[in-house]
């Protein structure tokens, strides 16, 4: 896990968690019954994750989307399900392609609030495990002891930590998004001429 | 055995194993025991680099937060230095920052010790005297024009070092932030090149300012630009108007800074094929037109998937590659072919 390996991981925090929800909202809306929406989403992280880079990639959003989709129907097709996946797909471009640069820039700007505000819920161990790891640079076992406290309940701290953050983040584009396309497309109108990317 | 703080579920058991991998030391057992667990299943490689993605998002939130409040020693001085030339206003927020954070933290120091030092240029080797006339305004701006029409704006104390030849013009920018308005020469290719970050165009306004030792970060204002990293050319983007990138590969892979001799550029004409929303089996298309080699793909379900990108024309492989993962096939290579097949 090298540095390509981070700088992935990176652009994948900042560039495709932030979609999740509203991949998650639209694979349950339209799929439930059909593929299970975790299925996808880890599929797709795992397919998203062992591209070698990621310069060629200039809409991350519409990337995640395409590629869950492509998820999607592969199980579909692997599991024997007809796939209606040529009636849904233009549907499902209108509503993710459509959004306008702005009201991305705007999301991305909430993000970050949301990011910050979370950083209020990370216990003050947490925190402070992440400050003597990536600010200090010292060692799980001597972050123990400068804490006062064990190296598994230094663990657990960042478990839940990075589970809040995934939780928080996967849980607003959904409440973003609501309910389906007519918001976005509203959205677009309202903002101004839809810019393709 | 179950993992570290076992668990049931996928999610949880990733998230134990990513901040295990991040933050323990692994033992040998341990290491296997995760490459095992990653082996099985492609959920347990999606679900682990889920958690990864987010443990950045959170190291990135705690460490921006600390550095916004907490006070170290060492950087009062920057911070009076920052403020009195205005450039706290480009420096990106947290999670714009990203992966940049040590190159962002650079970039601030760097501007700060810029700033004690009066905007100066440095001139390249072929030609003796770059400039027509120099102004410096109020702002603390400096207005240069390039011998070839070209005008720089220099801004936090922006350092250039500027080589005009008969078939290219290299500028090097080593501190702070320059926008350029290139002087349209399309025998000579004008290319800004920030740490391992370069940035080309024929004739167009942009900005590059200094990100770290190796990054930069390109704004085009008007036209179109090329930016790619290092060697990377053939993976170049093409920026439009409106558009701006980052790029920080860090440090890490740095030769001894400063070492550099007369670096060498690719030929500036390169054709690309830009892919948005393409069905593979006609990106495959445009491809074979223009290769030896040849793409066949084997299973219509791939030809029906579609792809994003941008790619060199020549760089059939790379192509190829990102089309089998999208579309979760794989790539076997023959006599003169390459194969796309489903997994």
């Amino acid at each position: 896990m090298g540095d390509g390996h981070d700088i992935i991981s990176a652009w994948i925090g900042r560039e495709v968690l932030p979609h999740e929800g509203a991949v998650r909202s639209w694979l349950s809306r339209r799929w439930r019954n059909v593929v299970d929406p975790n299925d996808v989403i880890q599929e797709a992280y795992c397919r998203i994750a062992s591209l070698a880079s990621v310069d060629h990639i200039r809409n991350p959003a519409a990337y995640f989307h395409r590629t869950a989709h492509a998820v999607a129907t592969d199980i579909m097709r692997r599991s024997g399900i007809i796939s209606f996946t040529s009636m849904t797909e233009n549907e499902w471009l209108n509503v993710m392609d459509r959004e306008p640069l702005a009201d991305r820039a705007v999301a991305a700007d909430q993000d970050l609030k949301r990011v910050n505000g979370l950083l209020a819920e990370l216990s003050d161990t947490c925190r402070q495990a992440i400050e003597l790891r990536r600010i200090e640079g010292v060692s799980q076992r001597e972050a123990a002891q400068r804490l006062g406290v064990s190296e598994d309940v230094i663990r657990n701290h960042l478990v839940r930590g990075v589970q809040k953050v995934l939780k928080a983040i996967a849980a607003q584009d959904a409440q973003a998004h609501g309910d389906g396309q007519e918001t976005v497309e509203q959205k677009a109108e309202a903002i101004g001429t839809p810019r393709f990317l | 055995m179950a993992p570290p703080g076992s668990s049931n579920s996928i999610d949880d058991q990733a998230a134990h194993w990513a901040v295990e991998a991040a933050y323990g030391e692994l033992s040998p057992e341990s290491h296997a025991e995760l490459e095992a667990w990653l082996a099985e299943d492609s959920r347990h490689r999606g679900a682990f680099a889920r958690v990864r993605a987010a443990l950045h998002v959170m190291e990135e939130a705690v460490v921006d937060a600390h550095e916004a409040t907490g006070p170290s020693p060492s950087s009062n001085g920057d911070n009076d230095n920052d403020a009195a030339h205005g450039a706290n206003a480009d420096v990106p927020g947290p999670l714009q920052r990203g992966f940049f954070r040590w190159g962002a933290r650079g970039f601030a120091a760097g501007a700060a010790l810029a700033a004690s030092v009066a905007a100066a240029v440095m001139v390249g080797v072929p030609v003796p005297l770059p400039f027509g006339r120099a102004v410096q305004d109020g702002a603390g701006e400096q207005v240069v024009t390039l011998k070839d029409g070209s005008v720089a704006t220099l801004r936090h104390g922006a350092k250039l070092e500027v080589t005009l030849s008969g078939n290219f013009r290299r500028i090097t920018l080593l501190n702070g932030e320059a926008r350029f308005k290139v002087a349209k020469d399309k025998s000579r290719p004008f290319v800004v090149r920030s740490g391992d970050v370069y940035a080309q165009a024929t004739g167009t306004v942009y900005s590059v300012s200094r990100v770290g030792l190796t990054g930069g970060t390109v704004k085009v204002t008007e036209g179109s630009v090329l930016v790619w990293s290092r060697d990377e050319r053939e993976q170049a983007v093409l920026l439009h108007a409106g558009d701006a990138v980052t790029l920080d590969l860090g440090p890490v892979q740095l030769p001894a800074p400063g070492t550099k001799g007369v670096p060498s550029l690719p030929p500036p004409e390169l054709a690309q094929i830009s892919f948005d929303n393409v069905p593979i089996k006609s990106a495959v298309a445009r491809f074979n037109r223009v290769n030896s080699t040849k793409i066949i793909i084997a299973d219509p379900a791939i030809g029906d998937t579609r792809i994003v990108g941008l790619f060199g024309a020549s760089d059939i492989e790379q192509f190829a590659q990102a089309a089998a993962v999208l579309s979760g096939g794989k790539v076997e290579h023959g006599n003169g072919i390459i194969v796309i097949k489903k997994k």
